[in-house]
């Protein structure tokens, strides 16, 4: 395989395919990037064990063939390389790269270690990219990472009658996103991909235009312009959610959203250990912010706000409650909640298509 | 205190009074906690082996720590020398450092007087033998309670001064006398080192020229600061704890992965029952493992969110166990939990049942039933049935967990090592899975 490209389209399309690479194990190639090389068709690709990056590049092809090359060095090599065009000669184990007046010999992987990606055949749905990355933005962060709750660790698709619904929830807080209209799976068949996977996917959804998605039976396949991206279906078993969402809430706090986040984002920088909740208090006309970590010190400060229902105090970590408050799009929060001791949920004012659940902190 | 242990037998069978006592456990690899001063005079020494004690001293008396009777007795300790007017550091189980208030300057007869009374109203508390330091440093009061403590001459133990004073710009000349082994931090390892570079006595390294001192790093810095006096720690009342932690030395090496996952999973059952005595949780688990070659790994996890919950640790401990094998055999397993605080904040699950147990309340209807029917009535399941109960040792809770006398206290994650490190008198194996195992099941009738 022998090629020329231009040095940054070339590095765009390693970078991609490395974030799939980067967290292989050694079964897999160690990091390796396949490169294959048809006519003037470079197709880059990496794969770990939850999903594979697919992209595809028109360069100056000078011989066909393939190879596996070490991503990231690869990647940052050609990164380094002065600006212009790169030349790429892949021969048995070694790979030449050159640009301007310098060049390196890189020592490949043994191909057969590279696991090949399952080829998915069928009819692609089309949804809209850039609402579809605003959902996932707003859901897949609440997905566990904490490996040791693997079952935690994904984000549930769901077929609704009338659209696309994705939950994900880390057992602290949940957070679900309805999206009226689209229809990628079968009705009544529900998924859980891996939430590593789809904030990849969000990662490289740009702005406008059209995301090609194909549910198979055990992978799941994203094609947005010359990206491919497949991901492994974890299973269809979520834990049921529903029962999480009281018919009503007798307490109803609406807040300006932005000066709401810059209050608790402010209480945050008092959260050294991870330890130090921020106080909530709800009163008619405000809400009051409190934050104090034993040995760094206490921070307050107190919004307008309107509130109907009982005075009450609550505790959040203040990072969960950031997230639930970003993902609202309109420019006022409405947080309702019962108990003090319960789950508040957090939502736009005027649409239910996102909500989302936290459960607060106890304070001793 | 003099031989605190071996004293505080004396004190509860006077039939011992005047014999050679030795306090220390008996397995194969069990070392002398304890030993009283007639059993000095045969040559026996503290973190010697029992077996080598007892071949220089067969007539010894050998008693096994009760450790539960040692902290009461320090507790008496504490109190006697809290009765002053003045803060009192706890060193250790039969040591400790009273910074009197108003009395500098006081004149060295009137500081005698002081260290007589101290001693006194010790000896008469406690009522177990004492001896008192007097200095203007922590490391001078210490080695002038030691050069107050009785000795052995000609076999026999002679009585020491019982109090000493070193009295304000007597500092350095007192010092000077001792060898560099009696500052603290200067092991067998670091005194070699030092003797093969010429530096016998605290006036040798004082001596050194800051040139060579430079050369040997932040610890020799240290050492020579302190041969020069310099001595800045304060007596704090209570020190923090940095980390808490068990182990244990098994007579036999252990070699089945599956026996070393047990022995863990007993020593975070006692490790997480030390946090709750302290009041605290750890953020992160240490594992230590020295291997039959003596070999030393030690592993490291942050948790999720603290803990003080045996399961918790436990899982941690054994997962930690994974990364780095038994190998050939491990003759020591140790858990330390470090990152300590005090229960905060506990986030809330959506799920009811606490996405987990709630490990706190649990671990709190644990204690509760310890408490009331004994440490063995409620243990971790997967010790249940590998019982051969021959005698439970006391302190069930925390198995491995004696330490050797004077070492009852956490130990400082930065804390230098020191010959005697090596807790003693533990519980063999059996005794161990006996302790939480017994192979009856369940809670025991009240």
């Amino acid at each position: 395989m022998r090629f020329r490209a231009e040095r940054d389209a070339l590095a765009d399309a390693l970078g991609i395919a490395t974030r799939a690479a980067a967290r292989s194990g050694p079964s897999l190639g160690s990091g390796g990037v396949r490169l294959d090389l048809h006519g003037g068709d470079l197709v880059a690709l990496g794969t770990d064990a939850e999903m594979s990056l697919e992209v595809s590049l028109v360069v100056e092809g000078a011989r066909d063939g393939g190879g596996v090359v070490p991503g990231r060095l690869v990647l940052d090599l050609v990164r380094a390389l002065p600006g212009g065009v790169v030349h790429l000669d892949a021969e048995g184990d070694e790979v030449h790269l050159s640009g301007g007046r310098s060049s390196f010999t890189v020592r490949c992987a043994p191909e057969a270690e590279f696991a090949r990606p399952p080829v998915l055949s069928g009819e692609a749905v089309q949804v809209d990219a850039a609402a579809f990355a605003g959902a996932l933005r707003q859901v897949v962060r609440a997905a566990s990472t904490d490996a040791l709750r693997a079952s935690l660790t994904g984000v549930l698709l769901a077929a609704e009658p009338t659209g696309i619904r994705l939950v994900a929830t880390d057992s602290y807080r949940l957070s679900l996103r309805d999206l009226p209209g689209a229809t990628l799976l079968e009705e009544g068949r529900q998924v859980v991909l891996p939430a590593h996977a789809l904030a990849e996917l969000a990662r490289l959804l740009p702005g406008p235009g059209a995301l090609d998605v194909l549910v198979g039976e055990r992978e799941a396949l994203f094609s947005v312009g010359k990206v491919r991206l497949l991901s492994r279906i974890i299973g269809s078993d979520f834990p049921n959610y529903q029962a999480l969402f009281p018919p009503q809430y007798p307490n109803r706090l609406v807040v300006a959203k932005e000066p709401f986040l810059e209050a608790v984002r402010r209480m945050r920088l008092l959260n050294r250990d991870q330890a130090t909740p921020v106080r909530v208090s709800l009163h008619e006309d405000r809400v009051e912010l409190a934050a104090s970590a034993v040995d760094v010190g206490q921070g307050a400060e107190d919004l307008d706000a309107r509130y109907e229902g009982e005075e009450a105090a609550m505790a959040f970590n203040p990072t969960f409650l950031i997230e639930g408050v970003e993902g609202v799009t309109g420019d006022e929060v409405l947080i309702e909640l019962s108990d003090p001791s319960k789950a508040v949920l957090i939502r736009d004012v005027s649409s239910v298509d996102y909500r989302y659940i936290l459960m607060p902190v106890r304070v001793p | 205190m003099d031989c605190f242990f071996a004293s505080a037998e004396v004190l509860d069978d006077p039939a011992l009074a005047g014999l050679p006592v030795l306090v220390g456990g008996s397995g194969p690899r069990s070392v002398v906690a304890s030993a009283s001063y007639e059993a000095r005079g045969y040559g026996v020494r503290s973190a010697m082996p029992m077996a080598e004690a007892l071949r220089r001293c067969p007539v010894a008396v050998v008693r096994q720590p009760r450790m539960v009777r040692y902290r009461e007795l320090s507790a008496e300790l504490r109190a006697a020398l809290e009765s002053f007017d003045g803060v009192v550091e706890m060193a250790g189980l039969d040591e400790a450092y009273l910074e009197v208030r108003g009395r500098a300057g006081l004149g060295p007869r009137a500081e005698r007087a002081l260290g007589v009374a101290v001693r006194a109203l010790v000896q008469r508390r406690v009522a177990l033998p004492a001896s008192v330091g007097l200095g203007s440093t922590k490391l001078v009061s210490k080695l002038a309670a030691g050069a107050a403590k009785p000795r052995v001459a000609r076999r026999k133990p002679v009585p020491g001064a019982g109090v000493v004073v070193v009295p304000a710009g007597a500092e350095l000349a007192f010092l000077w006398r001792h060898p560099v082994g009696a500052l603290p931090g200067v092991g067998g390892a670091t005194a070699s080192l030092l003797r093969r570079n010429g530096v016998e006595t605290v006036r040798d390294l004082a001596a050194l020229p800051a040139s060579v001192v430079e050369v040997g790093g932040r610890h020799l810095t240290q050492l020579h600061e302190m041969a020069w006096g310099v001595d800045p720690r304060p007596v704090v009342a209570e020190r923090v704890a940095k980390s808490i932690s068990v182990e244990h030395t098994w007579p036999v090496d252990i070699v089945a992965f599956d026996e070393a996952e047990d022995a863990v999973t007993s020593l975070a059952d006692g490790l997480a029952g030390r946090l709750r005595d302290a009041g605290l949780e750890a953020r992160t688990v240490q594992l230590k493992v020295r291997y039959a070659d003596f070999r030393l790994a030690t592993r490291a996890r942050t948790l999720a969110a603290p803990t003080a919950a045996a399961p918790v640790l436990a899982a941690a401990g054994r997962e930690l166990l994974v990364s780095v094998g038994v190998g050939d055999g491990v003759r020591l397993l140790g858990l330390a939990g470090t990152g300590l605080a005090a229960p905060t904040a506990r986030q809330l699950s959506l799920d009811p049942r606490g996405g987990g147990p709630d490990w706190r309340a649990a671990s709190g209807v644990l204690d509760a039933v310890r408490q009331r029917f004994g440490p063995g009535a409620l243990g971790p399941a997967r010790l249940l049935g590998t019982a051969a109960p021959e005698g439970r040792p006391e302190d069930q809770r925390a198995p491995g967990s004696h330490p050797q006398e004077g070492e009852e206290r956490p130990s400082r994650a930065d804390r230098l090592p020191r010959k005697g490190d090596h807790p003693t008198d533990r519980p063999t194996h059996a005794q161990r899975r006996g302790a939480l195992g017994r192979g009856e099941g369940g809670v025991a009738e009240p």
